[in-house]
């Protein structure tokens, strides 16, 4: 974990959980697996805290424990778990796309939850619907839980380890944690359940939402009385194959817009490697170098519907795609009309290199790019080579160059002539080590997405009393539009807020926004790297 | 510019006969003590130059130094210069200290080597250019309100851990606005593991959400309320004492261990006792607010969407 990392931790534990949990997983996340005992003492919280902090970030997946020997459990942070929370917006727009609103909610609520049983996921993604929805109209619990089989059924959600049901005759006092089991056939089995029913609506509107608070107490008591049929069955979102999702679509894209802006029907490579990448989305382990081989025919008859391409057609995208120096595409076989794969670390590798380049583009200038491009095309260049080949004035080259080593962009291998290491009697090769620039530049990425949390935080405490002011003024109002208030009075309340405090406002609203906005797009990024270094891992 | 590298060479101004000139010079510089020092033979000339690996890259090895000009007396500084750059002959002194050609580097003759720098990079460099602007599209923008939305809706899950707020001198009327209500969540406990579970299987065995402890409250506790803290702060003590006999025992054996445990437990279980008066306490003043907060219920939700 780089410092980069744990600050980065801290910041989104401590947005979304509170100060203490931050505490707690943030020290979990610098000294490793600790006892209960150990974390209450080193970070000096009170153990009944400890213990809350610990449930809240085991509820949520980003803890988990083990029994040792001596009957000890200790805990450990998933520290790579809680920065995937920045990636939460996306998940559930990725959710919401695929599988409408309802899927959104599903994802959503399995989210915020971290775990959720499925009767409970349903009633809540039906009881939300159903007050978006107009008067009189409702969702039925049944539409809903259809989705989140089919959800299960393409691995976007899948189920917790569960604590396997043990006889009461057990001798002996129990375990002191219960031990998770987890197996491959049962991950993405929905359980059978008849939920019929349809959504509630919280309140109408009006009267009863004064004694709500008291209401709801006993309505939440009522509703656990009642036998939960999938009780202990917990389900989780499947990060793993959101990202896979994520993965085909950016390579779906970069095939667009290589190929599909040379041909004459548009889009028509990326539909064909959109449909590969179908095929073999659930035969293909998301960790795996290539999907499984596919022969043409199987291809063509897998196209989309109402797709009119010829056999013949189909036959020369393939090749052009496999002719294709970047490689996305490979031929593995002659057999059923040719056999195509996909080859995913390359088509990572690709893409990590182009976001590399683009970033030294926008960085340095387009003629440092040019250089940049020159050493990652041929490997190994000496000083000298890289001026002349790159057609750039000896001096600027050497500064450009030199700028980009210092950024850790290139890299320098020596190779003395003589076991001396004698400067002048050594070869100094300017190279790319792709491997180690996007780790460092992942790095960075951390870095910044701190910095634009710290700056985003320090901006809202700044216009704290504005803001504060701004709410309240609007609640005023909304109560008093509820109470059927006159237009005028209305106006004299909005009144409040001063113009130029407006304009602070918007100011304040533009900033923030800019800010969410670059985390997320930042995080993009991230995502392309982390997936380029865990598969480059994996091969060696 | 006075220049006293890693690798000075020979520098003809030096006082002759008393050794290598590499001899004397350090990481760090040209050091006037070691320099003017009688030479320790050719055994310690070895150990020093072996003493800096960093000096290595630069330097020569100083018996090979000798060797590689051909004969055992010392090159003279001119010898230097010619081997390392050719046409430096006209040059003068200052530049001819490097034993590789710095016009490789890009330095041309004659011209000045950059002062070194010795303060850290600025906090907020100036770019070159621009950033480019962010992508904007119906997606980015759906992102963006759920980024803000799921941020809100995080503060009012019943995962959020408040932080007892110290005591504010007025209580400001907005804080009944801000007032948030959130639903109780009780863990499965047959999933977590048991020494976080409460002694006490009751309504309020969840780690619900921290009532806020406000000390302002404290005025009006009782005088029981106040034996009560005490008596907690005793035992907090004495739970202390014992969990460090119980390390003790730990390393002891395995039977003591577990009677360490029960009574750990026991204790544990007083503590939830004596948290619950406390709770009363205040489930005491909050039930008193709650009169008053229909108004804040209601504007709840009008308040997500100003939400940043």
């Amino acid at each position: 974990m780089t410092q980069a990392e744990i600050k980065l931790c801290s910041l989104l534990l401590q947005e979304h959980f509170g100060e203490i949990v931050e505490k707690i997983g943030v020290h979990l996340i610098r000294t490793g697996s600790q006892p209960l005992r150990v974390i209450a003492h080193d970070t000096g919280t009170s153990l009944d805290q400890v213990k809350k902090a610990l449930c809240v970030l085991i509820q949520h997946n980003l803890v988990i424990y083990q029994v040792h020997k001596r009957g000890v459990v200790e805990y450990e942070a998933q520290c790579s778990r809680v920065l995937r929370m920045l990636r939460y917006p996306r998940y559930i727009y990725t959710a919401k796309t695929l599988y409408s609103d309802t899927g959104e909610l599903i994802v959503e609520e399995l989210l915020l939850n971290g775990k959720m049983t499925m009767s409970a996921v349903v009633k809540k993604v039906a009881d939300r619907l159903t007050e978006t929805m107009e008067d009189g109209k409702t969702m039925d619990y049944a539409e809903v839980s259809n989705t989140f089989v089919r959800l299960a059924d393409t691995h976007f959600v899948q189920r917790c380890p569960w604590v396997p049901a043990t006889e009461n005759s057990d001798p002996g006092p129990p375990p002191p944690a219960p031990i998770l089991v987890i197996s491959e056939k049962d991950m993405y089995l929905v359980p059978k359940l008849s939920l019929i029913g349809k959504g509630k609506r919280r309140r109408s509107s009006d009267e009863d939402a004064a004694g709500e608070p008291k209401a709801k107490r006993p309505k939440y008591s009522t509703d656990n009385k009642e036998p939960i049929p999938d009780d202990g069955i917990y389900w989780q979102a499947n990060l793993d194959r959101f990202h896979q999702h994520f993965r085909d679509q950016a390579i779906v894209s970069a095939v667009a817009n290589r190929m599909d802006q040379f041909t004459f029907q548009t889009q028509t490579s990326s539909e064909v490697v959109r449909t590969m990448l179908r095929m073999s989305e659930i035969t293909t382990p998301s960790t795996d170098p290539f999907t499984q081989p596919l022969s043409s025919n199987e291809i063509f008859r897998s196209l989309p519907v109402g797709y009119n391409i010829s056999k013949q057609v189909l036959d020369q995208y393939l090749t052009l795609l496999a002719d294709d120096p970047l490689e996305f595409v490979g031929k593995s076989g002659d057999s059923g009309g040719g056999m195509y794969v996909i080859n995913l670390h390359k088509a990572l590798g690709s893409l990590a290199t182009a976001t590399l380049e683009s970033v030294v583009q926008e960085r340095f200038g387009s003629r440092c790019a040019r250089i940049f491009r020159l050493v990652l095309q041929k490997k190994h260049l000496e000083q000298k080579q890289v001026e002349d080949f790159a057609m750039i004035p000896a001096k600027e080259a050497k500064d450009m160059l030199y700028k980009m080593l210092s950024g850790n962009f290139i890299s320098l291998q020596e190779i003395p002539k003589t076991p001396d290491h004698a400067p002048s009697r050594t070869f100094y090769l300017y190279t790319v080590n792709i491997l180690s620039a996007a780790r460092m530049l992942l790095h960075r990425c951390y870095k910044s997405i701190a910095n634009l949390i710290e700056r985003r935080q320090f901006e809202t405490k700044e216009n704290k009393r504005l803001l504060e002011k701004s709410q309240r003024v609007e609640a005023i109002i909304a109560s008093m539009q509820a109470t059927g208030a006159e237009e005028v009075q209305l106006q004299e309340i909005e009144e409040m807020i001063t113009a130029p405090e407006r304009q602070q406002l918007e100011t304040l609203k533009r900033n923030v926004n800019k800010l969410d906005a670059s985390e997320i797009q930042v995080d993009e990024t991230i995502f392309l790297l982390e997936s380029y270094i865990e598969s480059t891992m994996k091969r060696q | 510019m006075e220049e006293y590298g890693a690798c000075q060479g020979l520098k003809s101004s030096w006082p002759s006969g008393r050794g290598l000139a590499r001899e004397w010079v350090g990481p760090t510089g040209w050091d006037r003590n070691k320099a003017l020092r009688p030479r320790g033979g050719r055994s310690a000339v070895l150990q020093r130059w072996n003493a800096y690996p960093s000096a290595r890259a630069f330097c020569l090895h100083p018996f090979l130094a000798g060797r590689h000009f051909g004969c055992t007396v010392l090159p003279k500084p001119r010898d230097l210069v010619s081997r390392t750059n050719p046409m430096a002959g006209s040059q003068g002194r200052g530049r001819a200290a490097y034993t590789f050609n710095i016009e490789a580097v890009g330095f041309g003759r004659g011209e000045k080597l950059p002062d070194v720098v010795l303060k850290p990079p600025p906090l907020f460099p100036d770019t070159d250019y621009k950033p480019v602007p962010l992508k904007a599209g119906e997606g980015e923008d759906y992102m963006l309100a759920l980024k803000q939305e799921l941020r809100e809706t995080m503060k009012r899950m019943p995962y959020y851990i408040e932080t007892p707020e110290e005591k504010q001198d007025i209580e400001r009327y907005s804080k009944r606005y801000m007032k948030v209500y959130k639903e109780e969540w009780i863990p499965d406990w047959r999933r977590l593991p048991r020494e976080m579970m409460p002694r006490k299987k009751c309504k309020k065995a969840g780690p619900k959400s921290e009532k806020v402890k406000d000390t302002g409250k404290g005025a009006s506790l009782t005088n029981t309320a106040d034996v009560l803290k005490k008596i907690e702060e005793l035992e907090k003590r004495g739970d202390g004492e014992k969990s460090d006999e119980e390390n003790e025992e730990k390393e002891g054996g395995k039977e003591k261990n577990q009677e360490g445990d029960e009574e750990d437990d026991d204790a544990a279980e007083q503590e939830e006792y004596d948290e619950e008066e406390q709770e009363e306490e205040n489930d005491y003043i909050n039930s008193y607010f709650e009169d008053g907060d229909d108004f804040g219920a209601d504007s709840d939700d009008n308040m997500d969407e100003a939400t940043y």
